[in-house]
Formats: structure tokens, sequence, C-alpha cells
């Protein structure tokens, strides 16, 4: 199988978020730990359901995504659109505050997580 | 844990299954299936026995039987399936079931106000909820839109029409008369002439003598607080011959509080020109209530001229200067019939045409006394504070000087207090208080 | 304009304390994500795409200068600074946070606003035509009727739950109809009969979605008193018979096909005769007293015909282009109605700025008394303009970016927030009306192809109304795929009628000039005169389809 990652909306804003690797909910995509096989999935699932036990996040779903040279890309444009915001307003949404903070950082970040999760395994 | 009404209730009633025995003289619950199937054998029982319905099951298939079960229980398979709520309307309204209706399964706490407004007066809820939260959720609403099954609760059109009590017109002649939409031809002014009882024109002599007295009184009771004027007015100058006419308005209630503390019984007139705010007549009889006033009337526009000149109700629209006669200027005549003087709520700091108002006046025969000329609002507002009055309640939706619904307008933040009466009408008096001489200049019309 | 007296300010200011304590439930976990679904879709809040959108209710499309303010406001204050005004004369707003919801509607209560069911498995905010009160051709004025409507139907103890959402739309004009009734769960035409009675035709099980069906009328005259028990009798035989098994059968449109019209009409009426006489009758004083708020504003006497607008017709070309397009006739002698439009070449379709909001409620104020309209078709109206005023108005809408002279036009287009927004989308809607009003930005070419409208949806649920445009698009989602199917036919006028699919989906980069082959189409095959939809119902598909599909026609 491809790559995972699992994403849910925020119960506080209902924004777009990620599980990312240190078990928070991040609202970068580049941040969301991945899973490559069914059984890691399954493990971001369980994650998932946690975290909407805890009424920090609802809707917790798998998103499938693909390696775009270092960064995150999800394969469907629905879960593309929600990972960086309406295509009519590039000012709002993620797209606009990644291009401002520049998409090395994002890039930086996900590597930083990666870096993270190699180490802890 | 059964609550019925909002308290916590025993519940004396079990459930059983279809298969299990029903426990000796203890009053059981069963399925609709088992009625049917067993009907003649729980009839003959030794306890009561009530039924439950499935959310699939119409209360039609126990109509008949409604007179031998002591309780009918719908059951709730997931709070979404709302037929329920229909059930025990169709079980109150369309059969007159008059026992325990309750219900049961998932339930939210949000839908137990409308299952009372239906019928339902007990609900079997999972324990897990506090009885204080369930309590709370029936108290969430005080206003309800439409009549349902509860005729405990009133609906809002029947409170709004309590205090109206009664209509401008019939009725079948709105109908008749009205065209769908108002006749702007109707805007070129048009000779009214007044009603066939509207009362004489005070003589010469009666003009004269109130104008002498005026200005005795001055000198009299020129220097008087408003509270003493008054006590002076109502107990010694005029006992028994003066009325304050009340608009029951924004600042009314002082001076009605005034005269409470004199004399509760002397007489009050409002203009009902049947075309009021329906918070002014409710804010009315709150008023009444509390300052135990015993002398309020209503002065009412001639049903007959109202037919006549304002068949559709819509004369506000066309010709409000018309509108006021008929529905203000004419009845305050009639309404003063009798009186030789009158009390205003009038105030200097309301705009222009009201500058130079004078405490004492003369007016078409009768004295006018206007104890408030001089007060200001910050004098207005600590006499509410003073004496914990309760304010008409358009006063906080930023309606500042209050007179009939379809022409009064809210004010904005630095406008004239009495800014939104007739706005865009080029108006800003209805006449009651202009001498014929003053109105001829505001309304051509007459 | 209906003015809230104390039980209404009370009733929204308890609803406010109501949903601020369900929002608290929710944080806490006392209330489920299930379990606050539909309380918070009962008031407007929907979890979209990127965040919670909130629909407030604007009745019957009728707004004050105050509530438009108000409503820049909030989308200053707690939103991102605009908001998107529906097809059914809402507004939403696409940023609010969940915990912030209850002090927006502590806001709008302020303004006698809420967002009491406009969404949910209830009966939601009654719409109504826009020129209501104005018109040239109305019979009655709707807003009396759609306010009393609006006051039963909310927290209807009865009908809070049901199997699927209600929709109801009145229309008072004699011969047109600008809410589009027909296609409404009800719908009702305010008449009045030969003694001069007031009376309504109700119609029920019209709808969009994936069934689309046209109401069939249930009863010719329902008498005025009447009005709220013939609907609650209609929406209880809906509540208990309505299918509970299958979203997708749950409208009250299926239950009356599957039952038949005569039959269900059979059931309101046998239920009607029941409850005819109760509570429910509405008392003479109460319809007058509701008549009496939307009584018609102090108009200046003036003649018909202003010479000043005339000069200014004469002189300004695109002042002329815009009066011809977007100025209707009004009752009133001397006075217009105008209609602002909220699709510019290249905009989102319905999209409004908080500056543009307060721009226009300061032009409503200064020239329309104080009122604005909000249409089905996503524009608004400043409903009693003085013609000497007009120009003066038109060059602040300019200024304002608000004088598109494009009403009813191809660019006039209805669209969905669809996949850009909406968590329901299959595709994405505004992308393609931006591609297409673009396209045809040449306002002579619009006019020259005349009266068309153009909607688009982004999903089966048709919020675009794409089958009542003249040409329908709806989104499909073709292997991760964008791809728009086309439909012709579709109406939503008093003569409506659904649009008939022409034929495989065009790709997304195909679809602009599958429309352009469509009006090409019927400007070759038009009379003098003849409306697209007339040319269409006329010549039927065939030719429209053998210009679309061209090859596949080759092939048979």
């Amino acid at each position: 199988m491809g790559l995972q990652v699992l994403t849910a909306c925020r119960l506080i804003d209902s924004r777009v978020v990620y599980l990312a690797h240190d078990g928070n909910w991040s609202e970068w995509i580049e941040e969301g730990e991945t899973a490559s096989s069914e059984a890691e999935s399954e493990a971001l699932k369980a994650r998932g359901k946690a975290g909407e036990a805890a009424n920090v996040v609802f809707e917790t779903y798998l998103v499938d995504v693909v390696d775009d040279s270092g960064t995150l890309k999800p394969v469907s444009l629905r879960e593309f659109i929600r990972a960086n915001g309406p295509t009519i307003h590039p000012n709002f949404g993620l797209q606009a505050e990644r291009r401002k903070k520049g998409d090395n950082q994002a890039i930086t970040r996900r590597n930083a997580a990666t870096a993270r999760k190699v180490a802890s395994e | 844990m059964l609550i019925k009404q909002g308290a916590l209730a025993e519940d004396r009633w079990v459930h059983r299954s279809d298969d299990e025995a029903l426990p000796d003289g203890t009053p059981a619950i069963v399925s609709l299936d088992r009625w049917k199937r067993d009907r003649a054998t729980l009839v003959a029982r030794n306890a009561p026995v009530g039924v439950r319905l499935k959310s699939d099951q119409q209360p039609m298939e126990i109509a008949a039987d409604l007179d031998r079960v002591g309780v009918v229980a719908l059951e709730f398979p997931v709070f979404k399936d709302g037929r329920v709520f229909s059930y025990a309307r169709i079980l109150r309204d369309r059969y007159g079931y008059k026992g325990e209706l309750r219900a049961f399964g998932h339930i939210l706490r949000d839908q137990y106000l409308f299952l009372d407004r239906c019928g339902v007066d007990a609900i079997e809820v999972r324990g897990e909820k506090a009885l204080d939260e369930w309590q709370a959720a029936m108290n969430e609403f005080s206003v309800f839109y439409q009549p349902a099954s509860d005729a405990r609760r009133r609906p809002a059109v029947a409170l709004r029409g309590t205090a109206a009590d009664d209509v401008a017109v019939p009725a079948a002649e709105v109908t008749a008369l009205s065209p769908s939409r108002p006749d702007f031809d109707d805007l070129a002014p048009v000779m009214v002439p007044p009603p066939a009882d509207a009362p004489p024109a005070p003589s010469a002599e009666r003009i004269a003598a109130a104008e002498a007295r005026v200005r005795n009184f001055s000198g009299t009771y020129g220097h008087l607080s408003a509270q003493k004027l008054l006590a002076a007015m109502i107990e010694t100058e005029f006992k028994g011959r003066i009325a304050l006419v009340s608009s029951f308005g924004s600042e009314a209630a002082v001076l009605l509080h005034m005269i409470a503390e004199i004399d509760r019984s002397t007489p009050i007139i409002l203009l009902d020109t049947q075309k009021l705010f329906g918070e002014t007549l409710r804010y009315r009889d709150v008023l009444v209530e509390r300052l135990g006033l015993t002398g309020v009337r209503a002065a009412r526009p001639d049903a007959e001229r109202l037919r006549k000149l304002d068949p559709d109700g819509m004369l506000f629209s066309r010709q409000p200067d018309l509108c006021c006669q008929i529905r203000k200027v004419e009845p305050l005549h009639r309404a003063l019939d009798g009186f030789d003087a009158w009390i205003t709520g009038r105030k200097r700091y309301q705009g222009r045409r009201r500058a130079v108002l004078p405490v004492i006046e003369a007016s078409e025969g009768r004295i006018k006394v206007n104890p408030l000329a001089s007060w200001t609002k910050e004098l207005l507002d600590e006499y509410f504070v003073e004496h914990d009055l309760p304010h008409h309640p358009l006063e906080e939706d930023g309606f500042l000087s209050i007179g009939c619904m379809p022409c009064t307008d809210r004010v904005a933040p630095g406008e004239d207090v009495r800014a939104g009466r007739w706005r865009g009408k080029g108006k800003t008096e209805c006449g009651i208080h202009e001498s014929p001489a003053q109105q001829s200049l505001t309304s051509s019309a007459l | 304009m209906y003015r809230y007296d104390e039980f209404d300010h009370a009733l929204v200011r308890e609803r406010v304390e109501q949903f601020r304590g369900q929002v608290a439930r929710r944080m806490t976990g006392a209330l489920t994500a299930d379990e606050f679904r539909p309380l918070r879709l009962m008031n407007g809040l929907y979890a979209q795409l990127h965040a919670y959108m909130l629909r407030v209710a604007i009745p019957y499309g009728t707004l004050s200068s105050r509530q438009l303010r108000m409503l820049g406001h909030i989308a200053r204050k707690w939103d991102r600074g605009y908001g998107h005004f529906t097809t059914r004369q809402n507004i939403q707003y696409n940023w609010p946070r969940l915990v912030d919801t209850p002090d927006i509607l502590s806001d709008l209560a302020s303004v006698e606003m809420h967002a009491i069911q406009t969404s949910g498995n209830c009966i939601r905010n009654v719409t109504a035509d826009q020129y209501a009160g104005v018109a040239a051709d109305e019979i009655v004025d709707t807003r009396v009727y759609a306010e009393i409507i609006r006051q039963w139907s909310t927290f209807h103890p009865e009908f809070s739950f049901l199997p699927r959402k209600f929709k109801i739309a009145v229309s008072g004009a004699a011969s047109d109809d600008r809410a589009a009734v027909r296609f409404h769960d009800i719908g009702i035409f305010v008449r009045r009969n030969e003694a001069g009675d007031i009376g309504f035709e109700v119609m029920a099980g019209g709808g969009m979605g994936r069934t689309p069906a046209i109401a069939p009328t249930l009863h010719k005259f329902v008498p005025e008193p009447d009005l709220l028990s013939y609907l609650e009798a209609i929406l209880r035989v809906y509540n208990l018979l309505g299918r509970r098994d299958n979203l997708f059968k749950a409208r009250i449109k299926i239950l009356v096909m599957a039952t038949g019209v005569e039959a269900f009409t059979a059931l309101v009426e046998e239920e009607w005769q029941r409850i005819r006489e109760s509570a429910l009758k509405l008392p003479e004083d109460e319809i007058a007293r509701i008549r009496g708020y939307f009584a018609p504003p102090p108009y200046e006497a003036l003649a018909g015909v202003s010479r000043e607008l005339d000069a200014q017709l004469l002189q300004d070309a695109a002042f002329s282009e815009w009066h011809s397009a977007n100025v209707t006739a009004h009752k009133q002698p001397g006075y217009a109605i105008v209609n602002a439009s909220l699709k510019p070449a290249g905009g989102v379709p319905g999209d409004m700025t908080a500056d543009q909001m307060d721009a226009v409620a300061e032009l409503a104020e200064r020239y329309s008394f104080g009122e604005i309209r909000v249409t089905h078709e996503q524009n608004l109206v400043l409903a009693h303009v003085r013609k000497s005023d007009l120009y003066a108005v038109w060059r602040n809408l300019v200024e304002l970016g608000l004088a598109t002279a494009n009403l009813n036009l191809i660019s006039d287009i209805i669209a969905c927030p669809g996949l850009d927004y909406c968590s329901l989308a299959t595709a994405r809607s505004i992308p393609v009306a931006q591609r297409i009003s673009l396209a045809f930005a040449d306002l002579k070419r619009q006019r020259d192809i005349g009266e068309l409208r153009l909607n688009i949806s982004g999903c089966i649920n048709a919020c675009g109304h794409h089958h009542a445009g003249n040409i329908g698009l709806l989104g499909v989602d073709k292997h991760g795929e964008e791809f728009y199917q086309l439909t012709l036919g579709g109406h939503d006028g008093a003569d409506a009628s659904i649009g008939v699919i022409a034929g495989p989906a065009f790709g997304s980069d195909e679809i602009v000039g599958a429309i352009e082959r469509v009006t090409d189409t019927y400007l070759a095959l038009r009379t003098p005169g003849e409306r697209f939809i007339d040319t269409y119902r006329r010549v039927g598909l065939k030719p429209f389809k053998e210009r679309l599909y061209p090859a596949q026609q080759a092939a048979e």
C-alpha cells in the first residue's frame, strides 16, 4: 500500500488537522505522521479515536498521500483542497501561510518530523 | 429514571418483553403485538396494563383501546426519529387521550421541551444525566410561536392578542374594501368634515376664562416642584375634573408614579389608536398592576369613522395627518369632555416645537398642566432608578419616543429623541397638542 | 419590514443561550459528535471542508441597512471579511470558530437576526419573491404570509425532527414566479378569488436533489385563515409517512410520488378537516398586525416619468445598458427596483465583502428607505429607488463593483460553493462559474444572447439549482477528475421545467467550449426575440446534441 496520514477536524474551529508524530494535531500535512502498512494505518486510526474521545477532534479518517519530493501531497482533489484551502481564494487557508512562510520551511518541518520518527524507532 | 412534568417521579410501571411473565399485581407495559395477541387476558388482569409502541407503529392501532390502557409508551429507537412527536399529538388531540403518555429510548435533553409541548408528560431517561439538566431544558424557552398540545403554554399570538383588547376593523370589511395596494391618488389632500358627535368648539368666554386662570396660576404654582404642583391640581384646584393623558411610552412611568402617590384613582386616558405597539399595551398592564392605578381608561377611535376613512387600516401610509386626526385628536376631544384640565408628560428637551413649553397653559378652554416641562433626560433617569420603575420594553431596542407602531422608528445615537416619530413623513407632532390654528399649518387636509 | 416585539426578542435571545449551552456541552464531551450534529445544524452550523460554516437566516430575503451593517461587522470581526449569499436568500460565513458562534448569534440577535433552522431536518427559513410589495405584477404582498409561516415554523415542537429538510417558498405575482415555488417541498401562490378574498394555491413535493420534481397542486384555494392548519396537515402526513430508512428517499417529493398526488392530497385533506377548526386558525387581528409592518414606505407623490432620468439615459450608454438590464418596474409611480449584481466577470457568484455590505447599507439608507432584499439568484435588490436617483445609485454601484449589467443573462450564474468549501461536493463550481463569466465577459455578447439562466451545482444535491437552469451544470467526480454534466431546458418561472441531460459529461477544460456551442446553436436557430428557453422548447434537445457531440452523432 501507499502512504497514508490521519486527518481530522479540530473541534474548536473545525480546521483541517493531521495527526503528527509527536501526538499533536498539526495544521500542516507535512507534519503528519505517515503510515505505510495496514498495521501502521490501524495504529493511526486508534490514536485518532483517542483524539475524538478527548474532544479535541472529530471525524478522523485516513488520507492517501504521495511523497512529492520531500513534501506530502494528497492524492484526491478533495484532500488537496482540504490541505491547501479554497482554490478560489489563494489568500485564505494554508496555501497563503505556506507561501508566506516559504515552502522550504514547511519541508524543513516535515524533514524534522521524519527525523524524529526515525530516531524513535 | 422517570421524569414527569419536570420532576423526578416514582415509576410504578415495569416493562415486560413478549415472552416474560407479568408480575402479579404490578402495573406492566407490554408491546403492541402482545396487547393485540393477549388482549382479553390483559384486560382482565389484576393490575393496570400499558402499551408501548415502536416508532413504526402508529397510535391509530391502539386508538380503540385507549380507555383500557394505563399508559402509552412511545419509543425513540434513535433521537432523530421524529414520528413520536406526531404520535403524541394525535393521541392527545385526535383521540383525546388523557392518561400518561411517556417517551423512552434515545432522547436528547434538547427534545424534552418539544415532547412536553406535543403532550408527552413523562420520559424515561438513562440515569447518567442529572435531573437538573432535564429541568433546565424544560425552561430554556419562555416564548412559543405556535399552538401545540400543551394548553398551559400560550402561544405568542394569543399573548399579543390579550393586551391588544380589540381590533381595528372587523374582518369582513377589510377584505371587502381593501384594495391589494393603497390607491396613491389618495395622497392628494381630502376634505374631511369633523364627526357628527364631536364636542362643540369651546365658547369665546370659556377660552378667555381659561387664559385668565392660567395667568393667575403662574404666580401661585409656577415655583412648585412637579409633585407639589400635581398635588395642588389634583387635590385642590381641579378635584375630580382633571385627567392625565398618558402615552404609556418610554418616560410615562414618572408621571404615573407621581400621580399614584397622590391619588391612585385619578382618571388616566390612554389614546388607544389601535395602532399602538403590543409592547405599549402590555407595559400599561404592568404599570397599572405595579402602581395600583384604578382610573386608567382607553380612548379609542370611532368605529364608524374608521370604516369610512381607514377601511384597510393603511391610512397612516397615505395620509398620516388624517390618521392622527381620527385615531388620536378626535378621541381625545371626546375623552376630555367633562374635564376642566388635563396633565401631559411633555418636556422641553424633546425637541424644537416643545422648547418653549410652559408648565401651565390654556388650551381651547381647558387648562393644560405640564409638570415635567423643565425635566431633563437625566432627571427622568434618576427618578426611574430612585423608584425602581420598570422601563418600556422598546426602550432598550432603540425606541426613545414611542407612538403608534407603523409611524415610530428607532432613534440613532445623537438624533433628536423624537426623530423616530413619523420618520420620512415630514411630521413631528400628532396634533393633540396643537391649537386649531397651529393644526392648520400642519394639516391642510382638515 | 417586520419588527421584533418583546416575544420575538426573548425567543431569539433564549435560543442564543440554549446554543451557548449546547456548545459548552459539546466542548466537555457531554454531547457526542453524533448528538451535537443535528443540534448545530438546526442552528445553521455546518462542518465544511476547511472550517465551520454558519448560515444566517434572512427571512424571505429582507434586510434593513442596520442588519446588513451587522452582517458586515460579523464578516470582519468573526470571519474573513466576506460573506456568501445563497440560493435560499440566506448568507453564509465560511470561517467561524465553534466557540465564537454563540457570540456571533448574540450579535445577530441584537439586530433581530438568527440562524434558526437554516439547516437540519426541520422547516427551513421560508423564502419569497424578492420584489414582494413593490412589483408591478403583484396580487398580494407575500411577506405577510411568509412572516406568519416563519413564526409558526420556528421551533415547531412536532416538526423539528422530520425525515429530511423541508423548504417552503411563497410567491404572490400574477403571472411570474420569482421564488421558484414549484421546486420546493411546499410552494405557495397567494391568490385572490373573484370575491376579492385572499387564499393560497398550495403545492407540495417539488425539489431539486438527485430526484428533481415539480410540485403538483394539492389545493387550489386554501382560505386565508386556514393557511397554518393546511400546512400543519401536510407536515403531519409527511412526518408520519415520509421514509426514514433511506436518506435519498426521505424528502416529501418521494412520498408524494410513491403515494400518488390524489391519494396524498386526500390524506392531507382528511387531516386538515380534523384540525381546521383549532387554535391554528389565523385571527384577523394578527394578520392585520403583521400586514401593518409591511406598509409601503412614505413614498413621495412623483410623476411616473422622470425627465432627469430620460436625459441621463440618453447621455450615458453604460448607464442605459445597466438600466435596461438591472432595473425593473415598480408599482409606485416615479420609483424603480434596482438589482445590484453580485456576479462580476470572474467573480465568485454571491460573495460580498464587508466593505461592500457597509456601502450598500448606506446606499439603501440614502436612496431606498433603508431596505435591501436578497434574491435566490444570489443578487441584491434596492426595492424603492426614485427614478431621478437611479443615476447616482448606479455610479455608486459601479464604484463598488456591483453594477455588472447582467441580470438574467448568461453570466448571472447561480452557483453553489462546490468543492472549494463544501464537504459534500464532488467537484468545484465556482472556478467554472468564473471561467464562464470571463468567457462571456463582453456584455454586448451577453445581451445579444439575451435571457439565459446558467446554474452550476458541485454535486447531486443540486444546491446550485442546475435542474432549473436553462443551461445546467452538474459537477461529478470521474476517477478523481472533475467532469461536468450538461443539462438543457430547465426553468424556474411559473412554467417550471426540469433540465434534460444532454449527453456524456465534459472535462473541466472542455466545458466552457461546450457552453459556447450551446449558445451558438441557439443563436443560429432562434426566431427574432425568442428567448433561449423558448427556442429550446420549440426545437428540442436534438440540434444542441448534434453540436455538442458531433463525433457521437456521426457514429450513429
